[in-house]
């Protein structure tokens, strides 16, 4: 739109991208420096003195590194279940009709409306009574149901992308319904396997309401509690919360550097048109 | 024969549905039954906790009068508003820059580190801006270096007239990254055609902006606008840890309002009744986005 001026674009993007870095940049700043000098006057951008202390004090804390062994335990757990079943709900949307589907539709739609405290009181309720209270299977299940829905439709529109003549050439061949998902339908879906994969490892490593409501012991508790109960006790040790902090966001970083091409062809497959 | 005609069209229809089954049998399960609970329990009196009683529309009657319900649905509405109008417009900036021509290198770079924001968590996003909103911190210290002395004394957090703005602006940075990538998906569906004949008829900036380009985004940001507001509208992690609801109530939500409710007071049949009523304005609001996602079937 305004080619003649590029240098005026290169410019804004660097200004304006820089404004809105300057919390991950002082997250990763604070992280290096040595505890007195978070609040350091006059201001620093960088670390005065240059440390890992932080780091050590996070690694050295065993209750942290099961905190991220338990994310990773509920995340992968929840993300192996909705990708199973989002794939397969999305083909049934997208290539049948039968009585139901506009309910079984508009359910979903409704369910993405729930306010999570809404859900969040019967749920303790129900966990407590069936004995699951603070064991990883609560928080899988729960978690799967909040992943669920959007992933379904992110699906549905994706495989609506995929022409339906692939489909009806494989039934003459003599395919089934399942035969020709596995085999037609999911190769050329994996973009939206993916995005849904990262949209629900997100959601799940990300939750805290129900992390907080549903355990109560460091076994099994998800790391977003570890840094919000630093942060209910006062922080005094901003260098720890922020390196820590700092640890929490690099996995999924890197994993969304990774497939972050697949995942814009999924998002965005029904939704922009 | 009839009999085996309708078994088969039974088996027929299994077939189709065995593959919406798993999803559905567990949303059902997991949404439904809570839902129906959730109703039930709004009805009770929970003064005793083991023995609740059937209280009729007591529950209702009581949020209704109280002042701090609606204070925290007015928070709501503030905190929702503001939220996805300004991610949406510094979505729509950060996307029509990346839209440009330029080094493509240059431009995957920038979209990733844009991403960063809502990769985060709001836990580390709550660290983080408690860190930067703090008293001696990073917002303080720039706003006495650049003179405004008075200001950098504010405690950001703990004053009751700039609480939730502040809660809004890392709400606001956790948000934008998504509306960003969403509407350069959108921008780059725009055909270049429109823009040239644009140019020939001598068009500005903000002529091509206002005529084509949001014209030609309408659908896209109205599902934007409307799927912000109903995850806006019930967002609570980042209020409580950061305010908890306060200072005063003034960061209070209807989230934190429920929840302080159900497990600080135990009211679970108050703080029911409470939800039920926030779910009723969400369906309201999004009944047009049910309506055109629907739509879109066609059965």
């Amino acid at each position: 739109m305004f080619r003649k001026n590029k240098f005026a674009v290169y410019l804004s993007l660097i200004v304006l991208g820089s404004i809105a870095m300057i919390p991950i940049f002082w997250m990763i700043s604070i992280s290096f420096r040595t505890n007195p000098e978070v609040f350091a006057s006059p201001l620093k951008l960088l670390p005065p003195t240059f440390t890992l202390d932080a780091f050590r004090t996070v690694f050295e804390n065993r209750d942290l590194i099961q905190l991220f062994v338990n994310s990773y335990i509920i995340a992968l757990s929840v993300t192996f279940i909705c990708i199973i079943a989002a794939a397969m709900a999305g083909y049934g949307f997208s290539r049948f009709n039968f009585k139901g589907k506009r309910s079984a539709l508009i359910y979903i739609l409704l369910t993405q409306m729930f306010p999570m405290v809404l859900l969040v009181i019967p749920y303790f309720l129900f966990i407590t009574r069936v004995g699951l209270y603070n064991t990883y299977f609560a928080l899988i299940l729960a978690y799967t149901s909040f992943a669920l829905p959007f992933s379904i439709m992110m699906m549905r529109d994706f495989i609506n992308t995929i022409p339906k003549e692939l489909d009806e050439a494989a039934k003459i061949d003599g395919c089934g319904p399942l035969k020709s998902f596995f085999y037609i339908i999911l190769p050329p879906c994996l973009p939206g396997l993916i995005a849904t994969g990262v949209y629900t490892f997100i959601l799940a490593w990300n939750e805290f309401l129900f992390a907080v409501i549903l355990t109560n012991s460091i076994e099994v508790r998800p790391l977003t509690i570890g840094i919000g109960m630093l942060i209910g006790e006062f922080t005094t040790e901003w260098n720890a919360l922020m390196a820590l902090s700092f640890l929490a966001s690099a996995p999924l970083i890197i994993v969304f550097l990774f497939v972050q091409k697949y995942f814009l062809q999924g998002l965005t497959a029904g939704s922009v048109k | 024969m009839n009999n085996n005609h309708a078994r088969n069209d039974l088996v027929e229809y299994f077939r189709k549905v065995s593959f919406i089954l798993p999803a559905i049998t567990l949303l059902l399960l997991l949404t439904a039954y809570p839902l129906y609970q959730v109703i039930l329990m709004s009805f009770y009196d929970y003064t005793d906790k083991a023995n609740p009683i059937f209280a009729g529309l007591k529950n209702y009657s009581e949020f209704i009068v109280d002042p701090l319900f609606w204070n925290a649905l007015k928070n709501t509405v503030i905190f929702t508003t503001i939220s996805v109008f300004s991610g949406l417009s510094i979505g729509l900036i950060f996307a029509l820059l990346l839209n440009q021509q330029i080094n493509t290198k240059f431009r995957a770079i920038f979209r990733s580190i844009l991403m960063f924001p809502w990769l985060t968590s709001s836990t580390v996003v709550a660290a983080i801006f408690m860190l930067l909103f703090n008293p001696f911190g990073l917002v303080n210290k720039f706003l006495s270096s650049i003179g405004l002395t008075e200001l950098s004394q504010t405690a950001w957090l703990g004053n009751e007239n700039t609480a939730l703005l502040a809660v809004i602006v890392a709400n606001i940075w956790r948000g934008f990254p998504f509306m960003m990538l969403m509407l350069l998906a959108g921008l780059q569906t725009i055909s270049n055609d429109l823009y040239e004949a644009a140019d020939i008829d001598g068009a500005g900036f903000f002529k091509k902006l206002f005529y084509i380009t949001i014209p030609q985004l309408k659908n896209i940001i109205m599902t934007l606008v409307i799927l912000e507001f109903i995850w806006n509208f019930r967002s609570f992690d980042l209020v409580f840890l950061m305010t908890g609801g306060g200072p005063m109530n003034s960061t209070e939500i209807m989230s934190t309002y429920i929840y302080h409710h159900a497990f600080r007071t135990l009211d679970f049949g108050y703080a029911s009744a409470a939800a039920i009523f926030m779910l009723l304005i969400m369906v309201a609001l999004s009944f047009f986005y049910l309506r055109s996602s629907v739509k879109k079937e066609g059965e």
